[in-house]
């Protein structure tokens, strides 16, 4: 897309005739997805999903015009009909001020090892049916196994900055149904990984655990002892813990709209000392990008150290609004649009808590009475109220420091999230980064995140 | 881009017998309040082509392949991802099946009105129906309550659908879709939240005052509400819940299911083991108003009700132009709206001594077993008196098969997302956590 910068650059400055601010962002996905089942082949490009967005800032709220025409004629005609828009709302010219940034023009790219955009479709197809197969094993009743690649060409201009971005990964789901005696059960593994087609390689621990658990999940209870215990979370689903306490509880635009909690506990201790969080887009997981959607460039961001609340997550706009009150905040890349036609929020990378020293097993042995919890399926915030649902699909009994083999499933976590962090008692070693998951704003703007951590001993409210 | 290139290429296209192409041309409105302060407002517009082919079938099976395009798209995107089509339709073959004619059993004519249904204010001018939204809201919060957020979108859609047999179809949609955030801070308390969603295909289908009213009362009982009482509990589930509850049942209905052999429900089964309650009957019919209505299903198929559930029994599926032939029966449109048969109690009847909840964080009863769970945002614990305490924290628990073997449901009947049907569920227990 270097051949629509000029258009854009010259859309930035007709809007800033009249607005304070304005930007440019420009997006174009593409990719394969190969999906089988035990009765269909599917082959599918990824749609485009490609446009245009012009943003105005009056010094009062943003405008902005979306475009599915990528090329000069159609930036202009968005660009004028911006303009027209900016007209007619008016500026404010003692408004907030939007900061562009220092100036910056640079192109970045994930490197792929071998491009998957060049393997072609019949190789695809072979690689999810070997996957498919991989996971075949006692009573598996059906297997879907789904393999593809995404890449998102991304163009960032405003006053100060040129930016453009190549970003690819690859995936790799499968998910299982395992069955007995009319009973049945799901359970879903895979990863993805930034790079190219090197990855999809079918030695993945996650088909192990598949093969393991599916079975044993079959016709497993609920809990017959619904309540406080004493829990070990894996690292999968520490990291879903990570991103549903203090992942969304650290957003700044909810700050603005008096919806966070956490706006009150910078500097404060939210969690026990052995608990450190983070948030970074350019740890190389699967989430990562080199600038966020507003054009700032990524970097890590320390949420939680020692278990002291020390910093936020913020958008362009959260950004400066947090400034303008006179509060000390530092700018993360954090903006981001769930598609080139979606307004920026600020949103989670891949979160994560800090290692400790213990293994899981050094964990679990701690444990006199409790539950160790796997195979995460899902969770939902409450940054005002504190509390927090997690859903998993397992968890198995502890007695005396050993797992006995009784599972349950499945199994939800809930309570109020500074109780849970502050139970934290042990901290695994070994960081596990659960690849595959995708995020809401509330219910809605579905981007891509990471989460993850090392195993976690606690006490949780669990049925 | 043109439909006529893209026609012209498929005609052209060697081993290709059978396509179609849905044309989806959508625009949107955007507006985004903080404090009722105007935060942003946002347009959008797109167009794009969703094409999907077969190739000469041999020994009953078919290659395909699917694609889209883009209206900035040149000839080149067409051919390049064309030629990847037939290459990977060559290498993907599926069972073969086929796409509907004019004229065929069970296909749809073209509506006569392909906006029926429609918001005629939104598509006369989009941007008042969004001025007079956020009057509404504004002037429906009560001064004791602080409105937090306000998100408003409004879409209209306009489809077309084409086959190589002929078929050419149009439909014009408009959907709402609001989102708000109520604060309150009770005299020494601690301030909490309430949200709400609603979207509908016309706005007076939102009633959006209506859910601010409601919601203030949510928010200032959420401010002082107490954890629950664990055990084993009668709970009244509600509105959107009950029609995700409900959907359990439609979705192991799906013909896909039942051909690829893991729906939980064989047909001819009873779908429940009946303790007592009321016995459940489910349809879809996409003929009853609903975000899930339609004129023509994506494969051209008539909009047709299709009883699924009766009393207790599964006696019929649901499902796409594949699915149904692939059962070897004849399609008769996709699933519509779900459509539950309501009880003989009213809600009032149902709610003494019961947990109602009004919100869960999250809930979604698990496909495979059926088991849910939800954490409380807030429910009311109804006392025998007549009188309710606020509830929020811990948990409800249980599994579809035992929560419905005794369940009753409300006289009152409600529209919600892609469901219609009873207000509220009782079930007679499930286990709640503090």
């Amino acid at each position: 897309m270097d051949h629509l910068i000029p258009a854009l650059v010259e859309a930035v400055r007709l809007l800033e005739l009249q607005a304070p601010y304005a930007s440019a962002y420009a997006r174009r996905d593409a990719g394969t997805q190969v999906r089988i089942d035990s009765a269909t082949t599917s082959c599918q490009p990824v749609p485009p999903n490609a446009g245009v967005t012009l943003t105005a800032w009056t010094g009062a709220r943003f405008l902005e015009e979306s475009t599915d025409r990528l090329d000069p004629a159609g930036i202009a005609a968005s660009a004028a009909a911006l303009a027209e828009r900016v007209t007619m709302a008016g500026i404010v010219r003692d408004g907030l001020a939007l900061e562009p940034g220092e100036p910056l023009q640079r192109s970045f790219a994930q490197v792929m090892a071998e491009d998957s955009r060049s393997v072609p479709a019949a190789t695809k197809i072979e690689v999810a049916r070997a996957l498919r197969a991989a996971v075949a094993g006692e009573l598996l009743q059906e297997a879907t196994a789904v393999v593809g690649d995404v890449h998102a060409e991304i163009v960032f201009v405003n006053r100060t900055r040129r930016l453009h971005q190549h970003l690819h990964r690859v995936r790799q789901i499968v998910l299982g149904i395992w069955a007995k005696d009319g009973a049945q059960v799901q359970l879903h593994g895979g990863f993805e990984r930034i790079g190219g087609w090197e990855h999809q390689r079918l030695d993945g621990a996650y088909l192990t655990d598949l093969r393991r658990d599916g079975p044993r999940l079959i016709g497993a209870p609920r809990l017959s002892d619904p309540g406080e215990h004493t829990c070990v979370f894996d690292g999968a689903f520490a990291g879903i813990f990570a991103h549903e306490a203090f992942g969304h509880g650290t957003e700044q635009d909810l700050y603005l709209k008096d919806r966070s909690e956490g706006a009150h506990w910078l500097g404060k201790p939210v969690a026990s000392p052995l608990v450190q969080m983070f948030d970074d887009p350019a740890n190389g997981w699967a989430a990562s990008y080199f600038f966020d959607d507003e054009g700032t460039l990524a970097q890590p961001t320390e949420i939680i150290h020692d278990g002291v609340l020390v910093a936020g997550l913020n958008d362009r706009y959260s950004h400066a609004v947090l400034g303008h009150r006179g509060l000390s905040v530092r700018k993360t890349a954090n903006g981001r649009r769930e598609a080139y036609d979606h307004k920026p929020y600020t949103r989670m990378t891949n979160t994560f808590f800090g290692a400790g020293t213990s293994t899981v097993e050094e964990l679990i042995a701690g444990v006199e009475r409790g539950y160790f919890l796997t195979h995460p399926s899902n969770g939902m915030e409450d940054p005002k109220g504190w509390g927090i649902q997690l859903e998993g699909a397992m968890a198995e009994e502890i007695v005396g420091g050993k797992l006995t083999g009784r599972v349950f499933s499945p199994v939800v976590v809930t309570g109020s999230v500074p109780r849970l962090l502050h139970s934290v008692d042990g901290v695994g070693r070994e960081l596990v980064e659960a690849s595959v998951g995708m995020c809401g704003k509330g219910y809605k703007e579905w981007v891509k995140v990471t989460d993850g951590g090392p195993a976690l001993r606690l006490r949780a409210v669990i049925a | 881009m043109t439909l006529e290139l893209l026609i012209s290429a498929l005609k052209a296209a060697p081993g290709v017998c059978q396509w179609q192409i849905t044309e989806i041309s959508e625009s949107r409105h955007e507006r985004y309040l903080t404090f009722l302060a105007v935060e942003s407002e946002r347009r959008a517009a797109a167009t794009r082509w969703n094409v999907w082919l077969a190739l000469n079938p041999e020994a009953g099976l078919q290659g395909e392949a699917a694609f889209t395009l883009g209206s900035a798209e040149d000839s080149n995107a067409l051919v390049e991802r064309l030629t990847n089509a037939l290459a990977a339709a060559a290498a993907a073959r599926n069972p073969a099946w086929l796409l509907p004619a004019p004229g065929d059993a069970g296909t749809a004519t073209p509506p006569t009105d392909p906006a029926a249904g429609c918001d005629g204010g939104l598509l006369a001018d989009p941007v008042q129906v969004l001025d007079d939204l956020v009057a509404t809201f504004q002037s429906a919060v009560p001064t004791d309550v602080r409105p937090s957020t306000l998100e408003l979108f409004a879409t209209i859609s306009d489809r077309r659908l084409l086959n190589h047999r002929g078929l050419d179809l149009r439909d014009r949609n408009t959907r709402l879709y609001a989102e708000f955030v109520l604060l309150h801070r009770p005299v020494g308390g601690k301030e909490a939240e309430f949200y709400d969603r609603v979207e509908a295909t016309r706005a007076a289908d939102l009633h959006l005052a209506e859910r601010v009213t409601a919601a203030a009362a949510c928010v200032r009982d959420g401010a002082t509400a107490s954890a629950p009482v664990a055990g084993v509990q009668p709970v009244l589930i509600c509105d959107a819940y009950a029609a995700e509850l409900f959907d359990y049942y439609a979705h192991h209905a799906d013909a896909a299911l039942h051909v690829r052999r893991i729906t939980a429900l064989p047909e001819g089964h009873p779908v429940v083991v009946r303790r007592g309650g009321d016995r459940l009957n489910v349809t879809s019919d996409p003929l009853i108003a609903s975000l899930a209505a339609y004129a023509f299903d994506p494969n051209g198929y008539a909009a047709t009700r299709q009883e699924l559930v009766r009393d207790d029994v599964l006696v019929g599926v649901h499902g796409s132009g594949r699915w149904m032939q692939a059962l070897g029966r004849q399609p008769r449109g996709a699933r519509g709206t779900v459509v539950v048969a309501p009880g003989v109690s009213t809600c009032a009847q149902l709610r003494p001594g019961t947990l109602e909840i009004i919100r869960f964080s999250e809930f979604g009863p698990r496909a495979d077993t059926g088991a849910f769970s939800g954490e409380i945002r807030l429910a009311y614990l109804h006392h025998a008196d007549g009188s309710r305490t606020a509830i929020t924290g811990g948990s409800v628990s249980g599994v579809i098969k035992d929560a419905l073997a005794d369940a009753r449901f409300s006289s009152e009947v409600i529209t919600v997302g892609e469901y219609h049907g009873p207000q509220a569920i009782r079930v007679a227990g499930l286990t709640v956590t503090a």
